[in-house]
């Protein structure tokens, strides 16, 4: 509201500010900035490292030589392991959310305590838990399959943060949609089957695609549950390795790698059914 | 249409109130609608013709009262809700097509779910129902790809493909571009005159007068009007419905000294007998409502 602008003719803004840069001119210079601290850092690190040790720990074609062929099972055990806790996570998760929304107090009451229970507990102590404390306190033996025991442990945890990102897709389809289908005669439960859900899992499809990476991750954690040679998965494997002489910590970052190869591609088929979805949204 | 009521009544609604918590909506409703009957619902926003209408296949649960559709008393709570509703169609404001299935998933899912027909039989119904609609080479397309106008017949299509006795309308065109307005309004029509029973809310006042053969005015949660299209859109008895049409007809006439007026007469059981101008003279009506424009497919 300054008097200058009151005294400018009309069409005609006055936008001159002397000593000033343009905002292009400003926004140019701050990226420049930044290519510039990019470029330094990159030279102190190459100038500061120790290349030839470098080259031994990061870069060492006879330690890939020794691991490599315990590599493939350790990653499909990997695999496994995630795959039989993610279904697990995901039945019980989605058992979970339909009891949050349920009209009858009880169910609610039970999902809460359950959600609220195990998203409490870090995942290695549920692990631990049905690996040795339940078979004990309960006197239930679980049969000696590592397998079964990582699914269930992983998925129950796993399950108790699912049920909360599903039971909010849920509730975000649109009321008129199950107004509609209810209108047309279908019962609460096929609405849900044929209508809701459908909706919810394109909702619900980037938190889930995060479960499943920190499912895998979490894996590791089955190693307290005492390994053979042959259930060995990822992270396992990697110690192992370090422990060898000579083994290098070539081999271990190999193996970590392989951890990409498994998040890399899902988060790249997310993308893609994100992307085919879209017309149908 | 003729306005001699001969067909059984589909719809009867007896001292019907509706409450939300402390906001009494619907104030003792007694409405029948017979067999072959359009009736058009008019009336201020907020007056309870949504909850009327949804009161009629159950979206909303009476307070109190009596809704009978069809010889069943929807009230009961143990009747078989689903049945019922098969053979009631809704149109919504919003359309609410399914966004996940095509056109044709659309109108075939519920006919298999619900009323077991097998997918080929379902198939052909529902593209019959889309040729009805003008919207047959589009089956294949999802709802997002289609215009507002085109996705409201299709609604009217799936709600056909349940071969319902009588079809509910929400505002069906409230929320369409103007241009596409006549497109709906014209399969409605074709509707009636094939002789389906329905229960049109609506603000398209040439589409009640048209093809309408009885008119409602609601205010307030109470039936304030109700009689034979023409008249009460034309020749209004009640001072409220006469205020309401003239803000319709006339939207751009409404001036300073009318603002809340509306408010005003509705808290008045009698609102004086005359005022300082006439709000609908008579014979301005029809050029106000104007012509509905016919459209064949
Ligand atoms: N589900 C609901 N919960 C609470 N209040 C509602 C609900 N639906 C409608 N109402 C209230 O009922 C009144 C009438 O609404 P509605 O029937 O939609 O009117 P209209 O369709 O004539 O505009 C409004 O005051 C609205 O706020
Ligand atoms: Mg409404």
């Amino acid at each position: 509201m300054s008097h200058d602008a009151v005294t400018t003719s009309p069409g005609e803004l006055d936008l001159s500010s002397p000593g000033r840069m343009s905002p292009r001119q400003r926004a140019n210079l701050t990226r420049g900035i930044q290519y510039g601290i990019l470029v330094l850092v990159v030279i102190l690190v190459a100038a500061k490292l120790d290349w030839q040790s470098f080259n031994d720990n990061f870069l060492s074609l006879e330690a890939v030589r020794k691991v490599g062929g315990r590599v493939p099972r350790a990653l499909g055990n990997t695999l496994i392991y995630t795959l039989c806790a993610f279904i697990l996570s995901l039945s019980l998760g989605l058992v979970l959310a339909l009891m949050k929304l349920s009209q009858v107090t009880v169910y609610r009451w039970l999902a809460t305590a359950y959600i609220e229970f195990f998203r409490g507990l870090p995942a290695l102590m549920v692990v631990f838990a049905v690996g040795y404390g339940v078979p004990l306190a309960l006197g239930v033996k679980l049969p000696n399959n590592i397998t079964l025991k990582v699914a269930l442990a992983l998925g129950m945890v796993s399950a108790a943060y699912l049920a909360e990102s599903l039971r909010a897709g849920i509730q975000a389809v649109p009321k008129g949609q199950v107004e509609a289908a209810r209108s047309l005669g279908m019962s609460h439960g096929q609405t849900m089957v044929s209508v809701v859900i459908p909706q919810a899992i394109r909702i619900v499809l980037p938190p889930v695609t995060n479960e499943i990476i920190l499912l895998t991750k979490d894996t590791s954690l089955c190693y307290v549950l005492g390994l053979t040679t042959a259930e060995y998965e990822l992270a396992k494997q990697a110690r192992e390795v370090l422990k060898e002489p000579n083994g290098g910590i070539t081999a271990f970052f190999l193996i970590g790698a392989c951890y990409l190869i498994i998040t890399l591609p899902l988060g790249f088929l997310v993308r893609r059914m994100e992307r085919s979805f879209g017309k149908a949204k | 249409m003729a306005s001699t009521i001969t067909g059984r009544p589909v719809v009867q609604i007896t001292g019907l109130h509706k409450a939300f918590g402390d906001n009494h909506v619907l104030k003792g409703i007694d409405l029948t609608i017979h067999e072959r009957e359009v009736v058009c619902v008019i009336g201020p926003s907020g007056s309870g013709k949504s909850t009327l209408l949804r009161c009629v296949n159950l979206l909303e649960r009476p307070t109190v009262g009596s809704v009978q559709v069809l010889g069943v008393e929807m009230t009961d709570r143990d009747v078989n809700i689903d049945k019922v509703r098969t053979h009631v169609g809704m149109v919504f404001q919003q359309f609410n097509l399914f966004p996940h299935k095509t056109v044709l998933g659309n109108l075939v899912l519920a006919q298999v779910k619900v009323l077991k027909r097998s997918t080929e039989e379902a198939t052909a119904i529902a593209l019959r129902n889309l040729e009805q609609v003008g919207l047959a080479e589009r089956q294949a397309a999802y709802p997002s790809q289609l215009s507002g106008g085109q996705q409201q017949r299709v609604a009217i299509a799936r709600a056909l493909s349940m071969d319902p006795k009588l079809m509910l309308f929400d505002e069906p065109t409230s929320a369409l571009d103007p241009e596409l307005v006549g497109d709906v309004l014209a399969v409605m029509r074709d509707l009636a005159q094939a002789g389906m029973t329905m229960m049109v809310v609506t603000h398209e006042m040439a589409f009640a007068r048209d093809v309408g053969d009885r008119v409602v005015f609601m205010d307030d949660g109470m039936i304030v009007e109700d009689g034979p299209a023409a008249q009460v859109i034309t020749n209004p008895r009640t001072e409220r419905a006469r205020v309401f049409l003239h803000r319709v007809l006339h939207p751009t006439e409404v001036d300073d000294a009318e603002l809340g007026q509306t408010d005003e007469i509705r808290a008045q059981a009698h609102p004086p007998a005359q005022r300082s101008r006439g709000l609908l003279p008579g014979g301005h009506g029809d050029a106000a409502v104007g012509p509905l424009k016919h459209k064949d497919h």
